[in-house]
C-alpha cells in the first residue's frame, strides 16, 4: 500500500496529468501559506514607512494562491489527456524511484560515511541498476571515484 | 592600457590552463545531445569557486561558449543538437552530412560561431560600458522596477503556458525569502538551521534543478539499451573556401546583429536566435530553395546566430544585473559567491575584472577555433559513450560539486531535493526558467522596493514620476506581450521551413 502511495506521489500516471498537476496546484497552496501564515507574525515596518519582513512574502503568497487558483481552473477545465505513459517509462518507473531514493540515501550518509567507500558502493549500485556488468562496473566505479577524489580533495582542496 | 592587462593576464599560464579546460569540457558536454550548456556551468561552477576569479571564469566562460559551438556538432553528425541552441542547425547540417561533407558542416559550425561569439564579445566590450554608465544613474526605485522587468521575462520562458510560468516564478520568488532580510537583519523561515541563514544556495538550487532534474528525466524517459548513433567524418578537403566565407559574410553579419539583440532580452536565447536567423537568411536568400537541404549558407547563420547570443545576454547580465538566459542567471550566482554583484557598480568596483571577462571571451574564442577545426576525428567516438555511464559521471559531479561549494551538507539536501522538483517539472511541462528568475531576482526586488518605501514614506508615487523608472515600467509592460510576439515570429518561420 504504501509503495502504491509512492508511486502515485513520484510519478504522474498515464493520463492523469490533470490530476498531478492538480497534486501541484495543491502543493502550491499548501507552501504559499506555510509562507503566509508565520509572516502575519514578523515584526511590523518601521515609523518611516518601511515595511516590514513579512510584508514581501506576504503579497508574493497572495500572488501564489491566485495563480495557483487559476492553473487549477485550467487543469479542471482541460479536460483532456495531456500525458500518456509510454511503455518504456512504465518500464523505467521502478529504476527512477529507486535512483531517487538512492540519491536521498546518498546525500544523507554523505557526512557519516567517508567518501571513498560510500562514493564506490553507491557507483556499482546505480551502475547495477542501469545493467553494467560487473567488472565493467567495479573497475569504473574506483577509477572514478579516486580520480574524483584526488581532483577535488588533493588539487581543490575540498574536505572530502 | 587596461585591455593590454586584461588580455595579458587571460596568457597567464593558470588562467589560460583553465580556459583551455573550460573549452575541452564544455566541447565534451555539449556534443553529448541532453548534456546542455547549463547543465555544464551549473555542473562547474562550484569546482570554479576552489579557485581564484580570474581563473574560475575562465573555466566559466570557456564551458559556455565551447558548449554553445559543440552543440552543433551532434546536429550535424546525427541530427540531435547537443544543445537547445543547436536545433536549427539540423536543419542542414544533417543533410551535408549526409551528402558527405560532413568535414565542411563541422568546420562551417566552428568557424562561423567563433565569428558569432567574436562579434557579440564586440558589442559586449562596447555596449555594457555606457549602459553601466546609464545605470548608475539607478536609485532603488529604478532597480526595483530593473528587477521586475527581469520578473516579467516569467512570461517570456515559460513556453507554452504564462499562467504556470507565473505561479512557478512566484514560488522562486517566495523561496527567494528565506534567510536573512536585508533591512533587518531578521530570519525568515530557516527553521534554526545555520546553513540556510543565507538563503537557499542558489547553485546548489540550479545543479539540482538542470542536473539532477535533467538525469531523473532521462532515466524515466530513455531506452537503456539505446546506443547513440554511430557516423562518420571525412575532413579531407572540407576546409571552407575563403571565397564561400566571403560570400556568406553579410548574411552572416545581420544574423550576428538580430542574435545579439535578442540575447540581450531575458528570456530569449540561442534556440529562438538561430531558428530567427535561419528563417530571416532565408526570406533574403537568392537560393531559398536550398534551405533544409543542405544549405552552407543555412548552416553559417545558424551557427553565427547561437554563440552570437552570448555577448547580448552577458551585456545585460553585466550591466544590469539580470540574466539574458539560464546560464547567466548561474554566472551571476558565481560573480556573488566571489563577492561581487553584477550591475553598474562591478564596472566601477571591479573594472579590471569586467575587462578580463571580456579578453576571456575572446581568447576562448581562438581557442575554440583552433581546437575545433582540429579535432574533427574525435567527436563519432565521443557520440559513441553509453548513456548510462553520462548518468552516473553527471550524478556524482553534481554531488561532489555541489557539496564543493561550501563543504555543507545542507546544500546536498537542497540540490536533491531540487533534483526531484526539476524532475517533476518537467513531467508535468512546467518551465524552470521562472523560478530561477524569480530566486535569483527576490532579493533585488525585494531589497529595493523596501528601501524605496523607507525613502518616500510608505509612498509608490516614486515610481510614476522619476522618468527612468516610467521608461523601464513601460519597457517591463511591453515586455509582456513579447512571448506573444515571439510565438508568432516562431510560427511564421516553422511554417516558411
Amino acid at each position: 500500500m504504501y509503495l502504491n502511495m509512492f508511486y502515485y506521489i513520484m510519478v504522474p500516471k498515464g493520463g492523469s496529468m490533470n490530476k498531478a498537476g492538480l497534486v501541484f496546484v495543491g502543493i502550491s497552496i499548501i507552501i504559499a501559506l506555510a509562507f503566509m501564515i508565520p509572516a502575519f507574525s514578523m515584526p511590523g515596518g518601521s515609523v518611516d514607512g518601511a515595511p516590514g519582513p513579512g510584508y514581501f512574502p506576504i503579497i508574493v503568497s497572495v500572488l501564489v494562491i491566485i495563480f495557483a487558483v487559476i492553473q487549477g481552473i485550467v487543469y479542471i477545465k482541460d479536460g483532456t489527456k495531456t500525458f500518456d505513459q509510454t511503455e518504456t517509462q512504465k518500464k523505467n518507473r521502478p529504476t527512477l524511484i529507486v535512483t531517487c531514493i538512492g540519491i536521498l540515501v546518498y546525500t544523507v550518509l554523505f557526512s557519516i560515511i567517508p567518501f571513498i567507500p560510500l562514493t564506490i558502493v553507491a557507483i556499482v549500485f546505480f551502475n547495477w541498476l542501469y545493467g553494467k556488468k560487473w567488472i565493467p562496473n567495479i573497475v569504473f566505479a574506483v577509477v572514478f571515484t579516486i580520480i574524483v577524489y584526488f581532483v577535488f580533495s588533493k588539487f581543490l582542496h575540498v574536505m572530502l | 592600457m587596461d585591455w593590454i592587462t586584461a588580455f595579458a593576464g587571460v596568457f597567464r599560464p593558470d588562467v589560460f590552463f583553465y580556459l583551455v579546460v573550460g573549452v575541452l569540457s564544455g566541447a565534451v558536454i555539449g556534443t553529448l545531445p541532453g548534456l546542455t550548456a547549463t547543465m555544464a556551468v551549473a555542473v562547474l561552477t562550484p569546482i570554479s569557486f576552489w579557485l581564484e576569479p580570474a581563473c574560475g571564469f575562465a573555466m566559466l566562460i570557456g564551458v559556455y561558449n565551447s558548449a554553445i559551438w559543440s552543440g552543433g556538432i551532434s546536429a550535424i553528425l546525427i541530427n540531435t543538437p547537443g544543445t537547445p541552441a543547436s536545433m536549427a542547425s539540423t536543419f542542414d547540417g544533417y543533410k551535408l552530412s549526409q551528402k558527405g561533407y560532413s568535414g565542411l558542416a563541422l568546420n562551417i559550425n566552428t568557424i562561423w560561431s567563433v565569428i558569432g561569439g567574436l562579434l557579440s564579445t564586440i558589442c559586449l566590450a562596447t555596449v555594457s560600458f555606457p549602459l553601466a554608465r546609464f545605470a548608475l544613474k539607478f536609485g532603488p526605485a529604478e532597480f526595483a522596477v530593473v528587477a521586475l522587468f527581469g520578473l516579467t521575462m516569467m512570461v517570456s520562458v515559460s513556453g507554452s503556458s504564462p499562467i504556470k510560468g507565473l505561479l512557478v516564478g512566484f514560488l522562486g520568488l517566495l523561496f527567494s525569502t528565506i534567510g536573512l532580510e536585508t533591512i533587518h537583519a531578521f530570519k525568515r523561515y530557516t527553521f534554526g538551521q545555520v546553513g540556510l541563514l543565507d538563503g537557499l544556495n542558489f547553485v546548489a538550487v540550479m545543479i539540482g534543478l538542470f542536473g539532477i532534474g535533467e538525469i531523473l528525466h532521462q532515466i524515466y524517459t530513455s531506452e537503456r539499451e539505446e546506443k547513440i548513433v554511430q557516423a562518420e567524418v571525412k575532413t579531407k578537403g572540407q576546409m571552407p573556401s575563403l571565397k564561400l566565407m566571403a560570400s556568406l559574410a553579410p548574411q552572416n553579419l545581420f544574423a550576428a546583429v538580430v542574435s545579439i539583440i535578442i540575447g540581450a532580452i531575458p528570456g530569449a536565447g540561442g534556440d529562438i536566435a538561430s531558428i530567427v536567423s535561419w528563417g530571416n537568411a532565408k526570406r533574403l536568400s537568392k537560393f531559398p530553395e536550398e534551405y533544409g537541404e543542405g544549405s552552407v549558407e543555412g548552416l553559417s547563420v545558424t551557427c553565427t546566430a547561437n554563440n552570437a547570443v552570448i555577448g547580448g545576454a552577458m551585456t545585460t547580465m553585466l550591466s544590469l544585473g539580470i540574466p539574458g538566459d539560464a546560464v547567466t542567471a548561474i554566472l551571476i550566482g558565481s560573480l556573488m559567491m566571489y563577492g561581487m554583484t553584477p550591475g553598474p557598480m562591478l564596472f566601477i568596483e571591479n573594472r579590471p575584472f569586467v575587462l578580463t571577462l571580456i579578453a576571456q571571451m575572446v581568447i576562448a574564442n581562438f581557442v575554440i577555433l583552433i581546437f575545433g577545426l582540429t579535432t574533427s576525428k574525435i567527436y563519432p567516438k565521443l557520440l559513441s559513450v553509453k548513456k548510462t555511464t553520462l548518468w552516473v559521471v553527471v550524478l556524482f559531479c553534481c554531488f561532489v560539486g555541489t557539496y564543493a561549494i561550501n563543504n555543507s551538507t545542507t546544500d546536498l539536501i537542497v540540490m536533491a531535493i531540487f533534483g526531484i522538483v526539476g524532475f517533476f517539472f518537467k513531467m508535468l511541462d512546467l518551465p524552470n526558467g521562472p523560478f530561477v528568475l524569480g530566486l535569483l531576482l527576490g532579493g533585488l526586488l525585494e531589497a529595493n522596493l523596501r528601501r524605496t518605501l523607507a525613502m518616500t514614506m510608505g509612498s509608490y508615487s516614486i515610481f510614476f514620476t522619476s522618468p527612468i523608472s516610467v521608461t523601464l515600467l513601460i519597457i517591463a509592460i511591453a515586455s509582456l506581450f513579447l512571448p506573444s510576439l515571439i510565438a508568432k515570429a516562431r510560427k511564421r518561420f516553422a511554417t516558411g521551413k
